[in-house]
């Protein structure tokens, strides 16, 4: 599969799940940095260089963030919205990627911006075949935004 | 009448010849002359009674043990001696002696009579005049109570007439020197007419009656011929004239146009005359004009049958105050059973007796005194004793002389009329109190609004008098704002007649308002004017005391479902956080173990022996079921909660799509499904989708088995009902746990056989009972199964 050096940002307050997804990452071959953080707020921390993350090249955005919607602190919901409320991260690719399937959430989610909204599926194959697809669409097929100016 | 002729006629004769009934008596009752007809109506012979005392020839019925006969007529004769003047009696049982020739004994008879004097010169009594009718034929028949009013007027009519003729003809009857005076005179003046004509009809004498009847007065008649003067004598008369001169005696009633022009109604008799032992020498017309008698007959005749047939009560009484005449209605009316009992009950019987003293002393003298009197009285039935209401209506008859000769009645029963004021009387008394009754102020007013009436509701609570409030005094104790609308309101309906509705205060004893809801209707009379008005005011107090704690509870209430609605819907919305969190919180631990079973499978592939491996693949099969099992759950919540919206749907488009994907899930089996064209209905599309998607799934399962699986979807009609149908040939089921069918988690097959949750059908459930409709279940084991939905109104 396609190697990038960009990095993937996973915002994913579930270790198991965190690993899970590493791992149908690699499955599917794709090579990108993954970054796991497990709050929405150290996800805006790593996007905007705070906190934890403070002095991190802002500039270096990540080539998809992959969005759970339970999350510690800022929820999935509130992240979208901020990063969708600031310049700096407006285009950013962000789908989300929860175990939701409540129409308001895929609602909320869609009118906050998110780029696609794929419910993780129990069935571990199905979820690493989803990963793949994912991450084949994102990185490899689409067009990635023009970085902000 | 001056009698020129040369031949004398023989009065005797004339007497004797008399149509009438006459037996002169000497004053000690000695027979000194008879008429021919009275021999004739008595059996006897001139010759046998002559000279005889009376009671002799004519004795009592020994074989009547209650006869009066003789003593009645004795007395008569006594009178007459005694007081000097006629004696009548209207009727009398007389029986007479039959002649032995004809079997001997007594032939029952009833006479009316008439006893007169007949005075000398020098004022002695000297005869005795009998004069008598034979009413026995009336009698008969009054008897048996037919012409009873008829013999009313005929006694009467008779009585008087031969009263007259008797008095007149007695008299010439003094001496035989007297005597023919007498008869001269009798005849010259009898009220009949008398002619005597010789064989060749020529006059031998006439009375004055007859020649003035014939227009003959001044016409020296006596040796002409009757037909020489009345050439015109119609030849029915001159036959009878010669009948009467071959011997024969002849009498009628006949119609005779007089000089005067009238038409008189004449009664006629003919008898011949002649010396003893020779041949008729000639004959005697006797004629009467009965005119008059004719005509008042037929109107007593008239009345009587009128009165008769009359419904009013109408009847006659003396002076006496004994009746002598009523119909039949008053019989009927009082009970009485005839008419003879009438005749004996006074007429203070009629009455009460607490009303007898005024009939008597009050009202008839009022009758006497102004000729008429009426009064509503009543009167007693005589067999019931019942009263009987009338308006008795009295007048006073008078007799030829003018003179009171009794009272008569025209009265009518107004039993009912009384009846009915009396239940009347009762009704408006029945109102009156319950007017007085009822918990709401009422009163009446005139069409133009004067109250004139209050109940006492209306003074007892107003504290007010009848003085204060008659006519518009009302307006004392109203709002003095509330006043002019309810006066210009009130005002209106006064006007156009419609019905008042208001409510208003009225200030009460306790000088507290209240507000009272006032009704006002118009009572029209027969020709659609408001005659009065009746209006009624119910305190509404209590009424809009309720009403407020109505509307307070309702606030209540209200708030209330607010509340609970607030805390329902706060329950739900944890409900959905709590549905959000099973969907998400505890999928993702399931993930995680079939994730790393799966990552345990796979990196240590090597290490694990073929057991550990399917000790894995049951770990990570069970973890995916229940990840179907939490969906599922998911799925049957959502359903609950979900807005319904009814739009038309195309369920075969629908069915078809599933057809397609279940198709392609099954790509390996062989599955026909037959899906009937145009399947609409109105429902909720996601919803009915999910449950056809149930439907065909479980149908789809189920005929796992058959080589061949048909699956079909279809509509039918059921209890006149349009259900829809799924059918398949799959391995069916026992009905006897169809109850079970519809529960979540319940399932009939074995998971091994059948996988499943056991919520599909569950799930179906909700959504049809969410569109009002029915589910239903029909199978067989290993037969297939058919469910069958419907979808309640669009």
């Amino acid at each position: 599969m396609t190697t990038n050096s960009r990095t993937i940002l996973l915002v994913e307050d579930n270790p198991s799940d965190a690993g899970l997804t590493e791992r149908a990452l690699a499955k599917s071959r794709i090579t990108n940095h993954l970054v796991v953080v497990e709050d929405g707020q150290e996800a805006l921390d790593y996007l905007w260089g705070a906190g934890a993350w403070a002095g991190r090249d802002v500039a270096d955005l990540p080539a998809l963030l992959l969005l759970d919607l339970k999350l510690p602190k800022v929820p999935g919901l509130e992240v979208l919205r901020r990063i969708r409320g600031d310049a700096r991260t407006r285009r950013l690719l962000v789908v989300i990627l929860t175990t939701s399937q409540e129409e308001q959430d895929i609602a909320a989610g869609y009118d906050l911006g998110v780029n696609s909204y794929i419910r993780k599926p129990v069935d571990f194959n199905q979820f690493a075949s989803t990963v793949e697809h994912l991450g084949l669409y994102w990185l490899v097929l689409n067009e990635p935004p023009p970085k902000t100016e | 009448m001056s009698l020129t002729s040369e031949t004398s006629p023989d009065f005797r004769v004339l007497f004797e010849s008399l149509p009438g009934l006459y037996l002169v008596l000497t004053p000690d009752l000695r027979i000194v002359a008879a008429s021919d007809a009275y021999l004739r109506a008595t059996r006897t012979r001139r010759e046998e009674i002559l000279g005889r005392e009376v009671f002799d020839v004519f004795p009592d019925n020994p074989d009547d043990p209650g006869t009066s006969g003789e003593s009645n007529v004795r007395a008569s004769f006594a009178r007459v001696v005694h007081h000097r003047c006629a004696d009548a009696m209207a009727e009398q049982k007389y029986d007479i002696r039959r002649p032995e020739s004809e079997g001997g004994g007594f032939e029952e008879r009833y006479w009316s009579l008439v006893n007169s004097p007949v005075f000398g010169e020098d004022q002695k009594l000297t005869y005795i005049v009998n004069s008598v009718k034979d009413v026995t034929e009336l009698v008969r028949l009054k008897q048996s109570g037919i012409e009873r009013d008829k013999l009313t007027v005929e006694l009467r009519g008779r009585a008087v007439r031969m009263e007259a003729e008797i008095l007149q003809g007695s008299r010439e009857l003094e001496d035989s020197h007297r005597r023919r005076e007498l008869l001269e005179a009798f005849v010259e003046h009898a009220p009949a007419g008398l002619a005597m004509f010789d064989r060749n009809m020529r006059y031998l004498w006439a009375s004055e009656r007859w020649l003035a009847d014939c227009g003959l007065i001044d016409r020296a008649v006596l040796g002409k011929s009757h037909y020489e003067v009345l050439p015109d004598l119609p030849e029915h008369w001159k036959e009878a004239h010669r009948r009467g001169l071959a011997g024969e005696s002849l009498k009628g009633e006949d119609e005779w146009e007089a000089l005067d022009g009238n038409t008189h109604s004449i009664r006629w008799e003919i008898q011949p005359w002649g010396g003893p032992g020779t041949d008729t020498e000639g004959i005697i017309i006797f004629s009467e004009d009965i005119t008059a008698r004719k005509r008042a007959e037929l109107e007593a005749q008239k009345f009587v049958s009128l009165a008769d047939h009359s419904t009013e009560f109408i009847a006659m009484c003396d002076l006496n105050f004994m009746p002598f005449y009523a119909n039949e209605a008053s019989l009927r009316l009082v009970g009485l059973e005839s008419w003879e009992q009438l005749l004996r009950t006074p007429v203070r019987e009629f009455f009460f007796p607490e009303d007898q003293r005024f009939i008597i002393e009050e009202f008839f003298p009022r009758v006497f005194r102004e000729g008429n009197a009426e009064v509503e009285i009543r009167f007693r039935h005589f067999q019931t004793g019942e009263p009987i209401w009338m308006i008795y209506n009295v007048f006073y008859i008078k007799d030829a002389a003018g003179q009171p000769a009794g009272l008569a009645t025209v009265s009518r029963d107004i039993t009912r009329r009384k009846q009915a004021e009396e239940a009347l009387r009762e009704s408006e008394a029945q109102f009156r109190t319950l007017a007085n009754a009822i918990p709401q102020l009422c009163w009446m007013a005139n069409a133009d609004g004067w109250i004139f009436w209050y109940n006492q509701r209306w003074y007892e609570y107003t504290g007010t008098t009848a003085e204060q409030m008659e006519g518009w005094g009302w307006q004392s104790v109203h709002d003095p704002e509330a006043l002019p609308k309810v006066l210009e309101r009130w005002q209106v309906s006064i006007a156009t007649g419609e019905p008042f509705d208001m409510v208003f205060p009225l200030r009460g004893a306790d000088d507290v308002f209240r507000p009272f809801l006032t009704l006002v209707m118009p009572v029209r009379d027969r020709d659609g004017k408001v005659a009065r008005w009746f209006g009624t005011n119910t305190d509404i107090s209590e009424q809009r005391r309720i009403e407020e704690q109505i509307q307070q509870l309702n606030t209540g209430l209200e708030k209330l479902v607010r509340e609970r609605t607030a805390q329902l819907e706060a329950a739900n919305r944890e409900l959905e956080a709590f549905a959000y969190s099973v969907s998400h919180d505890l999928r993702a631990p399931l993930r995680g173990i079939d994730g790393w079973s799966l990552a345990l499978a796979e990196d240590y592939a090597a290490q694990l022996d073929d057991r550990a491996h399917e000790f894995l693949g049951r770990v990570r099969s069970e973890t995916q079921r229940m990840g179907q099992l939490i969906d599922d759950l998911l799925q049957l919540s959502r359903i609950t909660r979900a807005e319904m919206e009814r739009t038309p749907i195309d369920l075969s488009t629908v069915a078809h799509g599933i057809a397609a994907r279940l198709r392609e899930a099954h790509a390996e089996r062989r599955i026909e499904f037959l899906i009937g064209p145009e399947l609409t209905a109105k429902g909720d599309a996601r919803l009915l989708e999910i449950a056809l998607t149930n439907l065909l799934e479980n149908a789809v399962k189920f005929t796992g088995t058959r080589a061949h699986a048909q699956i079909e979807f279809g509509q039918t009609e059921c209890a006149g009902e349009r259900a829809f149908y799924v059918r398949d040939n799959g391995v069916g089921f026992d009905l006897t746990f169809a109850n079970r069918l519809f529960g979540a988690f319940q399932r009939l097959h074995k998971t091994s056989e059948f996988p499943g949750t056991g919520i599909g059908l569950a799930t179906v459930k909700r959504i049809i009972h969410r569109h009002g409709g029915r589910v239903w279940a029909d199978a067989q084991p290993d037969r297939g199964a058919t469910f069958y939905f419907t979808l309640g109104a669009p």
